[in-house]
């Protein structure tokens, strides 16, 4: 009897309110079925721009010697390599946001099979840490475009005034 | 020991709470931070759909093509953001007051969402996905028969 009265008398108090009932499980099998798929989307499409990253900055830098504008040209020379290099981190950060979806899929799949705690415990920090590196990813890229549009304002101002004499 | 008795009471009854996994308060706090982020990204959704009907207004008053053009704009993309944002609304809202009051029933709404959210999503980006390669079959289509007439 003392067994099981430890037992009881372990368990937190809250977690007589909320339980997981069917209908979470049933919601929780479909949720992670999309998540699945989303991941999956995800890894190909960073596979395919891992792809591409290496391909871009060359294929830019002839199109721009091509078409004769070779003070761009001469500026990809330079700084192409860090535009690759924040290519590649976006592509870093999009592989990192499946790996959490999978992850989250895999966890939920696998607690709700086994009904392991662990697993279900894992699940839902995946989850949180796939929207919380999105949600960041997402900040970053809205200030990114807010600087980036500014600093292009100024510049095309600049060179209208460099023209208007 | 404890866990022996354990699986014979598994699928018995529809709703009734299943005892083995437990919001545990690490599970708990991941659900109330993953709701935070959830309402972070309505809102965005909110303020883009927001953008998006200034700009079908003042298409709508430019003229009669401006009208055409603000309610194709305002219809298609209202539908595609207004249901992502609402769901994501809803399971952040729902999971936060579930989490917080200790309601099963409230918590249980709010994973629906979040299902809803992943099911309207995920059809979405297959018929784009679709509509793609539709257009890439068509084009390849097309310019074979270009090709081949030279």
């Amino acid at each position: 009897m003392e067994v099981f009265d430890n037992q009881f008398s372990q368990a937190p108090h809250s977690e007589q309110g909320l339980q997981v009932t069917r209908n979470m499980r049933l919601n929780w099998l479909t949720t992670s079925k999309w998540a699945i798929f989303f991941s999956v989307l995800g890894f190909i499409y960073v596979a395919l721009m891992f792809i591409v990253s290496f391909a871009l900055m060359p294929m830019l830098q002839t199109i721009m010697s091509m078409s004769g504008q070779d003070a761009m040209a001469r500026l990809i020379d330079s700084a192409g390599v860090w535009i690759m290099l924040l290519f590649l981190l976006a592509v870093a950060v999009i592989f990192l946001i499946s790996l959490f979806h999978l992850r989250f899929a895999s966890n939920i799949q696998r607690a709700m099979q086994y009904d392991s705690q662990q697993a279900f415990e894992s699940a839902w920090r995946n989850l949180r840490n796939y929207f919380r590196i999105n949600g960041i990813f997402t900040i970053v890229s809205i200030v990114l475009y807010i600087i980036g549009t500014i600093a292009a304002g100024s510049i095309l101002s600049g060179m209208g005034m460099g023209t208007d004499f | 020991m404890e866990d022996m008795n354990q699986p014979l009471d598994s699928g018995i009854g529809s709703n009734v709470p299943e005892q083995r996994l437990q919001f545990t308060e690490s599970v708990r706090a991941d659900l109330i931070e993953t709701s935070k982020w959830a309402m972070f990204f309505a809102v965005l959704l909110f303020i883009v759909l927001g953008f998006i009907a200034f700009g079908a207004f003042f298409a709508m008053v430019s003229g009669p093509s401006g009208f055409f053009v603000g309610v194709v704009l305002l219809g298609l993309y209202g539908v595609l953001l207004f249901f992502p944002a609402w769901y994501y609304y809803k399971f952040a809202s729902l999971t936060r007051q579930g989490v917080d009051f200790e309601n099963n029933q409230i918590l249980d709404e709010g994973f629906a969402y979040l299902r809803r959210f992943y099911n309207f999503v995920g059809t979405l980006v297959i018929v784009l996905l679709s509509f793609y390669l539709l257009i890439l079959v068509f084009g390849l289509f097309t310019a074979g028969n270009l090709f081949g007439n030279f």
